[in-house]
């Protein structure tokens, strides 16, 4: 994708060269153009060498003179029966190994063209032109080789130093295009100065120096190159930003223990405390039909079995539950940015259903819980290599069964993520405030919160996560409305409801044998809730031993 | 009128003559196969026969003759690069390479043996097969004991040099130990300098190699009892300062050369990339004495 790029530049450069080239050819000798079969008719042999070489100087004028007529073919003809007078005659060379060049004889042009080097190696515009013509060949070798001694008589020669660097980036010289590119890239010559920071960055993408490339390329804008580097730029943007293409299809089983499984899905409702075993079921399937678009689908379902210590096995199977999601993502990428970012929206749908209706023996199964739709927009952006940022804000309308609940919610977030030694070592933090204004104003509430997160890669391929966060919410028509009549929330009166919650978890996993795809994980969690109104308050710890798969089509 | 009604027949069946003949068995006649070297031409599939034609005929030699490697073949027979690079072609071909590959395995080829640059390295002659001051080709190995891919170049590169006498060619090692294999790995390099010490290097590190499964300290010692070298010398040495402070300089050598992994080898200074199996390696010694020689 990249190197057609440096061809479509190498052809500028090559036109610019043979343009000059042509212009400073200089004599026409038009005087010289009358027929010279009379002296191709006359005999070689005991000719003095002063005739001879007087011979092959008018072939050639002639020979130049076809030549600036076009008629290549004639030109072609005269320079070499100029050169038959007169091999040494360097110029019916060089202008012999044009016209073959122009007549589509290209491999012969170039031995010709060599021949003439060959005879005149300290000529730099001889060599800029063999070099160029070798270039174009695809002989990519001996096109670097003479451009770099080209360059090396003539080091002022910007034309040739960029042809250099385009035949050293043919020949992955990464690094010697980069060191040749340096002394355009201040050049007075805004043209001069584009195509050299294209060329800089494309050595540098190469290397893997995406920050360089970018800011080469940005630099290139201005300029004939401008255009291949916008290109660039969205291409790299699109390869920096974009998620990558294909399916993708995530299972996972597990089966724990659960001290207080009512909070499973954060229902935040409140619930007897109970110990029991459980099964989860997740499935996640995405999609990315091109890097800037994201469709996902998920059925997520949770079993509660066994029930120890609850007071009935109902209570327990009423806490089971099946939640779906889908999801529709874009991503606008952000080119010309001086730093990798993005923008992000993303429309969203969830429910979860309950089953066994909460102990209710009519109650349908099963029956939609909670239902949640909503977008989001956000920008994100690498500060530096390995330093992601991003700032965000989430609007849903949330529909419960029980209507009290019911209304819409915002978010504000700004999320920080840290991937160290080689992604050895990631470090995520995200900061988030918003509210909700529900039916029922009591359940209305402001909130704000924490999360860390990290996660290192061990010996023998253990990877341990650990995560926490911490939320506070208020809210603030709790004492007004649940303490007025029956109070059901046993508030003080004039007092207010204000929760801390959070949780903190690990998780160690490890593949399963050489398998990229699967992998079994260990994930201990507890959650925890502590209320003004007391009913709200529980504390959960949770086991779970999973079984993970991850399975990917490009 | 009726000369021209004649000659349109005679055109199309020109054409179709030029068509079926383009894609005919006899495709790739004009290559003289003679002159590639060092591979077996008659043993290609005919897909592979197709693509190293079109990689001989669409690929330039980086050296004496400038054209087209199959133009290079016909043209100019002396050219004993083209011939090389023409074999090359072919072996890759063999494995089932598509022209692409083929093209970039070249490039590699030609940067190896005409690199931008050619970095400096002092071999220290004890741990050289032969003097390095006068040999024409330099083969200097950065490599680790325990690494498998070094137990398969290191003894193929001594056979190599080994078999070509006359002082030309000198197999030279470098210390690179990593912990990536083993941590016994730092320790197996300072018994082989412990055993360069009493001048059984090469004998040392090609029986470690040979016994590199199961190294370890104890394996270590038994080698050198093995070699019949003096143990308790052996002993003393490869645990002291000095014995430590060597493999540490060759270490530090090979960093600052940007070495990532092992084995990493440099022909006269040039970085050897590509493969690195006998054939591949033979090859490139002998192009090396080649230029060496000022033969092209």
């Amino acid at each position: 994708m990249i190197l057609p790029g440096v061809t479509a530049v190498f052809h500028v450069v090559l036109m610019a060269l043979l343009q000059a080239s042509s212009a400073e050819e200089g004599a026409n000798p038009s005087a010289l153009q009358e027929e010279p079969a009379p002296l191709r008719e006359q005999e070689d042999s005991g000719v003095p060498q002063e005739a001879r070489r007087a011979r092959a100087e008018i072939l050639l004028a002639q020979c130049q003179a076809a030549w600036e007529k076009g008629d290549f073919s004639t030109a072609a003809d005269r320079c070499a029966e100029s050169l038959r007078e007169d091999a040494s005659l360097v110029p019916a060379r060089v202008l012999l190994a044009r016209a073959k060049w122009e007549l589509g004889n290209r491999e012969e042009a170039v031995t010709d063209m060599e021949e003439a080097a060959a005879q005149l190696p300290d000529d730099a515009r001889l060599l800029g032109q063999l070099g160029l013509w070798q270039l174009e060949l695809d002989n990519v070798v001996w096109a670097a080789r003479n451009l770099r001694r080209a360059l090396e008589l003539a080091p002022g020669d910007d034309i040739v130093r960029l042809a250099c660097i385009a035949a050293f980036l043919r020949n992955r010289e990464w690094r010697g295009a980069m060191e040749l590119a340096s002394p355009l890239l201040e050049s007075p010559d805004a043209d001069i100065r584009s195509r050299a920071h294209w060329l800089a960055g494309m050595a540098a993408v190469k290397q893997g120096e995406r920050a360089r490339a970018r800011a080469h390329f940005r630099k290139a804008r201005a300029g004939s190159a401008g255009r291949q580097a916008e290109l660039q730029l969205k291409s790299l943007t699109r390869m920096e930003r974009g998620w990558e293409r294909g399916l993708s299809f995530g299972f996972s089983l597990g089966l724990g223990m659960d001290t207080n499984p009512a909070y499973s899905q954060e229902l935040d409702t409140v619930r007897a405390r109970t110990t029991a075993g459980h099964m989860t079921q997740p499935l996640r399937l995405s999609w990315v039909p091109r890097e800037d678009v994201k469709l996902e689908g998920a059925l997520a379902s949770h079993y509660f079995f066994a029930p120890w210590g609850g007071e009935t096995h109902e209570q327990v199977i009423a806490f089971s539950s099946l939640g779906a999601e889908a999801s529709l993502a874009g991503r606008w990428f952000l080119s010309t940015w001086p730093v990798p970012a993005h923008l992000e929206g993303q429309a969203f749908w969830s429910a979860i259903g309950l089953l066994g209706g909460e102990g209710i023996p009519d109650e349908p199964e099963p029956f939609a819980f909670m239902e949640r739709a909503g977008a989001s927009l956000e920008l994100a952006l690498q500060r530096v290599p390995g330093r992601e940022a991003a700032v965000g804000m989430t609007g849903a309308r949330v529909v419960y069964r029980d209507l009290d609940r019911d209304g819409f919610s915002g978010t504000l977030f700004v999320r920080h993520s840290w991937f160290l030694r080689r992604d050895a070592l990631k470090i995520f933090t995200q900061a988030f405030a918003g509210g909700q204004q529900a039916r029922w104003a009591a359940w209305s509430f402001w909130n704000a919160g924490l999360w860390l997160g990290a996660s290192v890669l061990l010996p023998d391929r253990f990877e341990l996560a650990l995560a926490a966060s911490l939320e506070c919410r208020w809210y603030p028509e709790s004492g007004e409305e649940a303490g007025a009549g029956q109070n059901p929330w046993n508030l003080a009166a004039g007092e207010d409801r204000w929760d801390l919650g959070g949780f903190a978890s690990g998780v160690l996993s490890r593949p399963l044998g050489r398998s990229r795809n699967w992998r079994w994980e260990v994930v201990v969690r507890h959650q925890f809730v502590e209320s003004v109104a007391e009913a709200f308050s529980f504390s959960r710890w949770s086991l779970l031993l999973q079984l993970s798969g991850d399975v990917s089509r490009r | 009128m009726k000369m021209r009604h004649r000659s349109i027949p005679a055109f199309l069946l020109a054409l179709a003559v030029s068509i079926l003949t383009a894609e005919s068995p006899a495709w790739g006649q004009d290559i003289p196969w003679h002159r590639v070297m060092n591979a077996s031409v008659e043993k290609l599939t005919p897909d592979q026969k197709d693509v190293a034609i079109k990689a001989l005929r669409a690929i330039h030699n980086y050296y004496g003759c400038s054209r087209t490697v199959a133009e290079c073949l016909v043209k100019d027979p002396q050219c004993e690069t083209a011939r090389r690079l023409a074999g090359f072609i072919v072996r890759q071909a063999a494995f089932g390479r598509s022209l692409t590959e083929i093209r970039a395995a070249v490039m590699e080829r030609s940067r190896s043996v005409h690199p931008l640059s050619v970095q400096k390295i002092t071999p220290a002659p004890s741990a050289c097969t032969g003097d390095p001051a006068r040999a024409k080709v330099v083969v200097t190995v950065f490599a680790d004991v325990l690494c498998p891919f070094c137990a398969q170049v290191v003894p193929d590169l001594y056979k190599l040099v080994a078999v070509r006498s006359g002082g030309k060619f000198v197999l030279c090692w470098k210390h690179f130990p990593t912990t990536a294999h083993g941590e016994v790995g730092v320790k197996a390099a300072e018994a082989a300098q412990a055993a360069q010490l009493q001048g059984k290097f090469w004998e040392y590190l090609l029986a470690a190699y040979r016994n590199r499964k199961g190294l370890d300290e104890r394996r270590l010692s038994a080698l050198a009892r093995d070699l019949k070298l003096d143990v308790d010398r052996f002993e003393k040495d490869r645990v002291s300062r000095s014995v430590r402070r060597m493999v540490a300089a060759d270490k530090r050598e090979g960093l600052a050369l940007g070495i990532a992994g092992t084995p990493q080898v440099y022909v006269n200074g040039k970085e050897l990339l590509g493969r690195k199996d006998e054939v591949e390696l033979s090859d490139r010694l002998d192009e090396e004495l080649l230029i060496q020689e000022g033969r092209k």
